[in-house]
Order: structure tokens, then C-alpha cells, then sequence
């Protein structure tokens, strides 16, 4: 799982979060971008329509009291103190500068320590100052207010964290859901993957198709590969049984010539040819008996496609009548063999391949038995499992090769029995195709071979 | 006997016109089936070889065709086709043996000669041998080293289905079924069958019919 994880290039899943995640911050920067425009503007303006409303309101208190230094300056430091009272309530920071000239005489300034000039535009040192004139021409009475534009702010460290405060606030809240959307959102892809992954090799129907219009594709695509694989196995499969079919002709034309040969020889001669008639016997068998088992072996493999219905067949007595059918080659090199049904029961067998697995383990343990030697064949159960115990007293199977001799054509090295070397890959497939496993362990008493079939009849 | 070969190889049609030859028959080889109708209708044949994959067709249709035009002459087919259901539509079709190639000569020789034997329905041959055993199934008559052994008629089923498929095994149920009266041994009551072989052995002595633990009995042939 984890060297999965590694090896994966990239997550999907990432992928969505991210463009995604990308999409949110790209939102709140253009909304950032337009709040700054719009305050730069509207802040200016607003600031000049309060300055001109401001000295106007000046301007009139001033007209009441008529140009008169002494009655002017109570009025507009009232004036200034209303103006930084309703700044401290509402927490305004930002400076105003009012002063007021008398025919053309500076009589008032309320920010005294700021210099003359103040700048209209804004620097890197100081805020933009934005000033608006009234005049009374009548009393020569000229108010300059000038207010400074704290724009600037927004900019600031507080500003854009102000700004961006609800979207960052707003982020788990909407990552969460969306973490938990496409999750949910890509759980089919995950169950169409977990399907192909428990796939036996040997299963090559279509998977169901998908409820997903998005997904359809994919297993379309999928199930074309399938049909295509399955077809092309077919091809090989056929191919390989022509070619087994096609030998055995010439194989009859060999057998049936060279008993005519010998028939033909006479006494003389055939006594002078014995060896060698046995020998071209004894290979036309071995080629028929390879045919044979390539044969078998191809019908042994499942076909899911065209599989017949499964009797339900009674286990032990299936199991008798193929010890029967192979007991005569016991008998025939004086091995005593039996069968202890020591559990019954039925299932749905395909007989046919089921018969090639046990007929070769019996066949085997025959052909590996010594002279007067025992083979017993045992069926257990346990729950719904069966056993089928085979246990030979022949030279039995080094535990390192136990594996090995599943391989087709892998004969164990150092033996004088001829084989095909397919016996076992058959019975395997045999055992597969019902359902089981074959395990190899040591004979009883630790001498020889058992072979044990473990199945629970074919998967419906 | 007359034996019409119908095989399209022409390397075993050869060879096996040698063995029939060799052995005193007269064979007719025929590598079509188109040919072969008319041939069995002109002439008396003993018994048909018949291959199944025929240039000119499959030789199980031909088989049919005869079989529908009354023809109940013997026929033995010969095929490198050896899956069961092939050798069922070969039974089912009216085939009366089925040999894959390659056989041994022997056998198909063996073979041949039973067909036209049940086909001819000759009590003839109807003695049994295994070892110092004979017996004599139209009298119903047992002899060990040419003395007579007195059986009762169940022992002697017994006997004959064991002979007659001698080096065979044959399972409780099967000689159950097919030796012991419908009143005995039916119904799963085992201990009757030992009791008739224990009886057996008793008369015709040991070492004639084998037990295999488990499974049932055998007659070897050459005991």
C-alpha cells in the first residue's frame, strides 16, 4: 500500500483541492483589488464634498457674528472642539487643518505645527491633503479647510488583514465541504479500481457497467480491453489445442507403422529388434501421453464465458469411482491403496476438470510408489471445505521445489519416471476451476509425498 | 471379415489397410464420405471404421445418415477428438465404440472383433477367464484348475460382473446394483454384499478377487 502511495505520480484528489483553494484566493485578491480602487475614489470625493459643506457651515457662523476678531475665534475653536469630540466618538485618526484669513490677515489656524505647504498628492512620508476655499467677499472673511485623505491604510499590514479577514475566516469553512465533496464525488472511481483489484488473472468478464456518466468511459474502454484479452487467450487457446490435435494423427500413423513393422518381422528379426521396438513404444507413449495432457490442461482452464451448469455431485462417491477407474495400476505393481470417506456431502462439481485434478495426484502417487507400497486416499471436511489427502510412500518432494513443480514441463530433477511434467499445473487448474488449492506436505509418517486438494466447490 | 475403413489420412488409412490385411480381414478404404452410402448398400460388410473429420464432411453426419436409413451395421469410430462430449454425440449418434488416436493396434483389433460379435449376437464366446478361473456364463458353470465350484446365484452375478470387466475396479454401489437382488443390498445394507464375496472367496478360494479398502473389488485377469 504504502510503495502504491509512492509510486502514484499524482493525486486527483490534490488536484481538485487545489484549484479549488486556487479559485477562493483568486476571488478574494480581485475582490481586494476592486475595494481599493473603489475607497481610493470615493474617499477622495467624499472628503472634498465634506470640506466644502464644512466651510460653508464656517462661513455662515462666521457672517452671523459679523468681522469681528474678537467674537470670530470663541466661534471657531467651539467649532473645533464639536470637530474633535465626534472624531474621538467615532475613533477617527485622520488630522483637519482650518484656517481663516480676515481681509486677507491670518486671525485663526487650529494645527498650528503643521507647515504652511501641505501636499495634495500623497508621499511616502505624509497622506494626501485635500482643501476646498469659501469665501465672504462682502466681510473679506476666506476659510481654507484642509482634511487629510487616510487612504493609505488599506495598504497597511491592518488594512489588507481587515480586508481579507472573511475570506481567510471563511476558508476552513469552505475547504471542509469541498474536501468532503470530492471525496465523495471520487469514491466511484475508488470502487471501480478496488473491482479490477480483486480481479482473479484468470477473470476477464466486463465489469458492471457505471451508474456515472463520467465514469462510462472508462470502463467502456476497460471492458473493450477485456473482450479484446479474453479473445485473443481464445485465439491461443484454440491455437494451442489445433496444434495438440494435429500431432496426434501423425503420432497414430508412427504407432500403427510400427506395429505393422514388428508384426511383419518375424521371430528372428524382432527378437534382434526388441530393444529398439520398445524403445519407439515406449516414445510414441510418451509423445501421445504429452499430447494428451496438453490437452487436458487446456480444458482444465476455466472458460467463464461458456461455463455449463454444475451438477451437484456426492463428493465421495465421485472420489470412489476415480480411485476405482486408477486402481488397477495399483494393483497391477502390488500397491495396496484406499479410500476412508471420513466426510460426505455434495456440491456442484465441473466434473470433467475436477476428474483430471484428482485422476493426476492418484496417477502421480502410482507412478512415485514403491513396489508393495501404500497410497492412501483420505476426504475430510471441515464446515463446507473438503479435503482430498493423497499420501503416497514414494520419494516425496523437497520443500523448495514443492512450488516449483506446479510449472508446466518442471520435472523434478534426478528421477527415472518418464512424465509430461504437466500433471500437477493440470490438477491445479482442475482444483482451481472447483474452487480449491492444492497444498503439498510430507507423506504420512514423514515419508513420501500428500497431495491435498482443498475445495468448496465452484464459485457460482 | 469385411471392413469398410473410411479415413481421409492417407498415412494412416495405409498403415491400417496393413494391419487388417496382416490379420486375415478384408478391408475397403474409402477416404470420402460421399462414397461410403453407396458402397455399404452394394456390398455386406462385417463392421464400419469411420474417422470423423472428413474432407467431404464430418463423419457424425454420415453416422446419422446411415443410422436414419435403417444400416445397423457395427461401427467403430476412430477420432483424435477425445473430449467427452465428442465421444457422447459419438455413442448418441449410434456409434458403437470409440477409439482416440493414437490407440495401439491390439486394441482397436480387440475392439472391432467385440462389436461384430454383439452385433452378430453369438453365444459363442460367453467363457470368462481370470487365472485358473473359467467360467461358463450361457451354462452357468464355475471351474478352478478344472474343478467344478458350486455357486449360489448370486455369487455367481457376482463372479461373472467381476470377470467381465476383469483389472477393473468395481465400487460397492456398482456390483450392488448390478449383481445382488433388488430385495438384497439395495437400500444401503453393505455388510450383505461381503458377506456374498466372503462366501465367494470361501468356494473359489483367495487371491482371485482383490479388495481395494475404501473403494471395492477387482478380478485380475492374469492372477
Amino acid at each position: 500500500m504504502l510503495r502504491r502511495l509512492a509510486n502514484r505520480p499524482s493525486s486527483l484528489f490534490q488536484r481538485l483541492m487545489f484549484s479549488f483553494t486556487g479559485v477562493i484566493i483568486g476571488v478574494a485578491i480581485i475582490g481586494l483589488v476592486w475595494v481599493f480602487l473603489e475607497a481610493k475614489a470615493t474617499q477622495r470625493s467624499r472628503t472634498f464634498s465634506e470640506n466644502k459643506a464644512h466651510t460653508a457651515n464656517i462661513l455662515a457662523h462666521l457672517s452671523d457674528v459679523g468681522p469681528n476678531v474678537q467674537r470670530m475665534l470663541p466661534v471657531l475653536e467651539e467649532i473645533e472642539a464639536n470637530r474633535v469630540r465626534m472624531f474621538q466618538e467615532l475613533d477617527y485618526h485622520s488630522h483637519v487643518r482650518v484656517r481663516v484669513w480676515l481681509h486677507g490677515r491670518l486671525i485663526y489656524n487650529s494645527a498650528p505645527r503643521l507647515p504652511d505647504r501641505l501636499p495634495e498628492v500623497a508621499t511616502r512620508a505624509a497622506y494626501a491633503w485635500v482643501r476646498w476655499e469659501a469665501h465672504d467677499a462682502l466681510q473679506g472673511i476666506v476659510v481654507e479647510r484642509r482634511h487629510e485623505v487616510d487612504d493609505e491604510w488599506m495598504f497597511s499590514i491592518g488594512g489588507v488583514g481587515f480586508l481579507l479577514s472573511s475570506t481567510i475566516f471563511s476558508l476552513p469553512l469552505l475547504l471542509i465541504p469541498a474536501w468532503l465533496i470530492v471525496g465523495i464525488g471520487l469514491r466511484p472511481l475508488r470502487t471501480i479500481a478496488s473491482h479490477i483489484a480483486q480481479r482473479s488473472d484468470a477473470d476477464l468478464t466486463p465489469l458492471p457497467d457505471s451508474t456515472y456518466r463520467e465514469l462510462s468511459p472508462l470502463v467502456d474502454a476497460i471492458n473493450g480491453l477485456m473482450a479484446r484479452l479474453s479473445q485473443r487467450i481464445e485465439h491461443e487457446h484454440e491455437f494451442l489445442t489445433d496444434a495438440a490435435h494435429e500431432l496426434k494423427t501423425p503420432l497414430a500413423a508412427i504407432q500403427i507403422n510400427a506395429h505393422v513393422l514388428l508384426s511383419r518381422a518375424g521371430n528372428e528379426v524382432a527378437e534382434r529388434c526388441a530393444e529398439p521396438a520398445a524403445g519407439l513404444r515406449s516414445g510414441v507413449a510418451r509423445a501421445t501421453h504429452t499430447v494428451h495432457q496438453l490437452l487436458a490442461l487446456e480444458r482444465a482452464r476455466a472458460e467463464p464465458q461458456v461455463d455449463h451448469p454444475r451438477p451437484l455431485t456426492d463428493v465421495a462417491e465421485f472420489v470412489r469411482d476415480r480411485v476405482a477407474a486408477a486402481a488397477h495400476l495399483a494393483v497391477a505393481r502390488n500397491i495396496e491403496i484406499e479410500f476412508h470417506a471420513d466426510g460426505d456431502g455434495s456440491l456442484p462439481l465441473h466434473l470433467e476438470s475436477m476428474a483430471s485434478a484428482v485422476d493426476n495426484l492418484i496417477s502421480n502417487a502410482i507412478k512415485y510408489s514403491p513396489q508393495d507400497g501404500r497410497i492412501a486416499v483420505r476426504l475430510t471436511r471441515i464446515g463446507h471445505i473438503f479435503c482430498l489427502a493423497i499420501a503416497d510412500q514414494g520419494p516425496g518432494i523437497n520443500p523448495e521445489l514443492r512450488d516449483k513443480v506446479f510449472d508446466r514441463f518442471y520435472r523434478v530433477p534426478g528421477q527415472e519416471q518418464s512424465g509430461s511434467g504437466l500433471g500437477l499445473a493440470i490438477a491445479e487448474r482442475g482444483a482451481a476451476r472447483n474452487g480449491g488449492i492444492i497444498v503439498l506436505s510430507d507423506g504420512e509418517g514423514g515419508r513420501g509425498l500428500t497431495a491435498t486438494i482443498e475445495f468448496a466447490g465452484a464459485a457460482a | 471379415m469385411k471392413i469398410l475403413m473410411i479415413e481421409d489420412d492417407l498415412a494412416i488409412g495405409q498403415a491400417l489397410l496393413s494391419v487388417f490385411q496382416d490379420e486375415g480381414h478384408s478391408a475397403v478404404w474409402l477416404r470420402m464420405a460421399a462414397d461410403a452410402q453407396a458402397r455399404i448398400r452394394d456390398e455386406a460388410f462385417d463392421a464400419v471404421v469411420l474417422d470423423l473429420g472428413l474432407p467431404d464432411g464430418d463423419g457424425n453426419d454420415l453416422l446419422r445418415t446411415l443410422r436414419a436409413d435403417g444400416v445397423r451395421l457395427p461401427v467403430l469410430i476412430i477420432s483424435a477428438r477425445d473430449s467427452l462430449q465428442d465421444r457422447l454425440k459419438g455413442f448418441d449418434l449410434g456409434a458403437d465404440d470409440y477409439l482416440i488416436k493414437p490407440f495401439e493396434i491390439p486394441e482397436l483389433l480387440v475392439r472391432l472383433r467385440a462389436i461384430v460379435r454383439r452385433a452378430h449376437g453369438t453365444l459363442e464366446e460367453n467363457l470368462w477367464t481370470a487365472g485358473d478361473i473359467v467360467l461358463d456364463e450361457n451354462r452357468m458353470a464355475v471351474t478352478r484348475a478344472g474343478q467344478p465350484v458350486t455357486l449360489s446365484k448370486t455369487e455367481f452375478a457376482l463372479l461373472l460382473t467381476l470377470m467381465k470387466q476383469a483389472n477393473r475396479v468395481l465400487t460397492r454401489v456398482e456390483l450392488e446394483r448390478r449383481a445382488l437382488p433388488a430385495a438384497d443390498g439395495q437400500g444401503g445394507q453393505s455388510q450383505t454384499l461381503d458377506v456374498h464375496i466372503f462366501n465367494l472367496r470361501k468356494k473359489i478360494g483367495e487371491g482371485v478377487i482383490r479388495t481395494v479398502r475404501g473403494v471395492g473389488y477387482m478380478v485380475q485377469q492374469d492372477a
